[in-house]
């Protein structure tokens, strides 16, 4: 797949964009200063060996994803653990029940925060793009990883990114991951190339 | 195409007002275009009322600016805003008849149309003020019970040192008429073979067989004290049965055993039950030569056999046998066998034939055992 690192470090950068948007909105939304970093980003395809679940295990995690379509077809997930994803809840949302359970309280909530993340990145590419993208509502879903990509095809491509929540001095680590269509990802690299040509 | 005519046409204003959730339709204004029936019912504005309002009007105060992120995030290229019922419960506040306000979980999705032309914003909002009551309700049952636990754990932590400390008292206290038992005991032997007449001899004689039955006594509760302190485990029937032989003095006897694939579930203090049913056997037997142990199988469990050739048990002392009171037969093993055996719901009984050898029946439920090559 293609691993140009002038692709990579696009990617990552429109990532921080659209993370950074999100950590703003989620910092108003709660009243909490949040920091969204995301240091490791990966490309590969949904067919190779080190797929989109690989390294995420067969444990079930608690993820939203949110399907778009327009010039760039796919689904965007986030996903955690479910104590991680009870503990991001617990953290944003000051309550004072500690026990790391998700219920359907938190799920709605982790919807909402996953959603707006999801919208900071996916609007930010949108808009690198020149074309909005159409957006599906947000799904929330205990499952294993491998769930998400299941219904794309070998040759189509994924993005994997670890992400790492800061909430009042605590970090909470959770995964990024955007799953396109074959040829979903040529006009963000053609973009990408096109700046950079620029440049 | 003006906007009554779009919201009255066919299609998206019938759906909406057909829904159980309130829906309104905002312009790219945020101005209202259209508020169905459901938000009527909740908010008591009507949707003549509601038309051409800013949106803000209707907003819970604290949601004010959740509405300009809101739109912000819009405008900026994002999707539908996803707004849960913890962080944004009164979205537009919508009292019930009796008071409280409804539970909201509101969806805002961006679209084009029904205005023609024009980029509107369709919130959906579905009341959830009985799911959310639900989990809450969960959760407390859920704490009791986590609360209750902690409180079971903390006693029998409790309970546990007690233990620690009580056996330790019995220990000492044990150990300490022990020394002075054995010193009456010498006392007694040294006075019996020194005395002079037969009254006074047969005098020491019942002062020893007391002091006797004193130390019995005493080791039963040494016996007694270990009796369900460790866990249950599986336990090889065939293995504790020959552990049990090993630690029996002599081989006057053939032992039978069948049953080399079965465990059983029970107090580590297992292999002291076969013990004492063979030291039973040799001691009260007479004339024992062969031990068997076996087991039958049937729908509800097994029934583990312990059968010798010996002279057997009376019927009229079957069940006494198991009674604490007769430890001068027994030496308190059947008792201290039996109440082994209960702590894992296994039951023991003697079944056999006066004359013609004791057999001792214990019944094993069928949670409590397991054949190996199955």
């Amino acid at each position: 797949m293609n691993e140009d690192p002038v692709v990579l470090d696009g990617i990552r950068e429109l990532i921080n964009i659209g993370v950074g948007k999100a950590a703003g909105i989620l910092g108003e939304l709660t009243s909490s200063h949040v920091i969204l970093e995301v240091p490791t980003l990966y490309i590969g395809e949904v067919g190779n060996a080190e797929g989109p679940g690989e390294g995420l295990g067969n444990a079930p995690l608690s993820m939203v994803f949110i399907d778009f379509s327009g010039p760039m077809r796919g689904r965007m997930a986030i996903m955690f653990s479910p104590e991680s994803a009870a503990n991001l809840v617990i953290l944003l949302t000051n309550e004072d029940d500690t026990t790391a359970e998700m219920d359907m309280i938190r799920s709605e909530t982790l919807t909402e925060v996953g959603n707006v993340l999801i919208n900071g990145v996916m609007g930010t590419i949108g808009n690198f793009l020149g074309q909005p993208l159409a957006f599906a509502l947000p799904v929330y879903v205990q499952n294993r990883a491998a769930y998400l990509s299941a219904p794309f095809k070998e040759k189509d491509h994924y993005l994997f990114a670890s992400t790492q929540f800061k909430v009042k001095g605590r970090s909470v680590h959770g995964d990024m991951l955007i799953v396109l269509e074959m040829g979903s990802l040529q006009p963000l690299v053609k973009k990408i190339h096109a700046i950079m040509d620029q440049v | 195409m003006g906007v009554d005519e779009a919201m009255q046409s066919p299609g998206i204003g019938s759906f909406l007002d057909s829904i159980p959730n309130g829906a309104c339709i905002l312009d790219s204004n945020r101005r209202v275009v259209y508020w169905n029936a459901i938000l009527t019912e909740w908010t008591g504005v009507s949707s003549q009322s509601a038309l051409g309002r800013d949106i803000a009007e209707f907003i819970h105060p604290d949601q004010q600016h959740v509405l300009s992120l809101i739109l912000t995030q819009v405008m900026e290229g994002g999707g539908a805003v996803y707004l849960s019922p913890q962080l944004h419960p009164h979205f537009i506040p919508a009292p019930y008849p009796n008071g409280g306000l409804r539970i909201q979980q509101t969806i805002i999705q961006p679209m084009r149309g029904p205005l023609p032309g024009e980029n509107t914003l369709l919130l959906i909002i579905h009341d959830v003020t009985e799911m959310v009551r639900q989990v809450q309700a969960y959760r407390a049952v859920r704490d009791r019970a986590l609360q209750e636990l902690e409180e079971r754990t903390r006693a029998e932590n409790a309970l546990q040192v007690s233990n620690r400390k009580l056996n330790l008292l019995s220990s000492i206290t044990r150990h300490d008429i022990l020394n002075s038992l054995t010193a009456l005991l010498m006392y007694a032997s040294m006075m019996r073979e020194e005395a002079e007449d037969e009254n006074t001899r047969a005098g020491f004689e019942k002062i020893e067989s007391l002091g006797w039955t004193i130390k019995r006594q005493i080791d039963f509760t040494k016996n007694y004290q270990d009796v369900g302190v460790k866990s249950p485990q599986w336990q090889n029937v065939q293995l504790i049965v020959h552990q049990a032989r090993e630690q029996l003095e002599g081989d006057g006897f053939r032992l039978e055993s069948r049953v080399e694939d079965l465990e059983v579930y029970a107090d580590p203090l297992l292999s002291k039950v076969f013990y004492n049913l063979m030291e039973n056997s040799v001691r009260h037997g007479e004339r024992v030569t062969e031990i068997c142990v076996s087991y039958q199988q049937d729908p509800g469990g097994i029934t583990l056999v312990y059968a010798d050739n010996g002279v057997g048990i009376p019927d009229s002392e079957k069940e006494k046998i198991f009674r604490r009171e007769s430890f001068k037969n027994t030496g308190f093993g059947l008792f201290l066998s039996r109440e082994i055996l209960s702590i894992t719901g296994l039951a023991i009984r003697e079944t056999g034939i006066p004359g013609k050898g004791a057999r001792f029946e214990i019944r094993v439920p069928g949670d409590a055992f397991r054949i190996m090559h199955e």
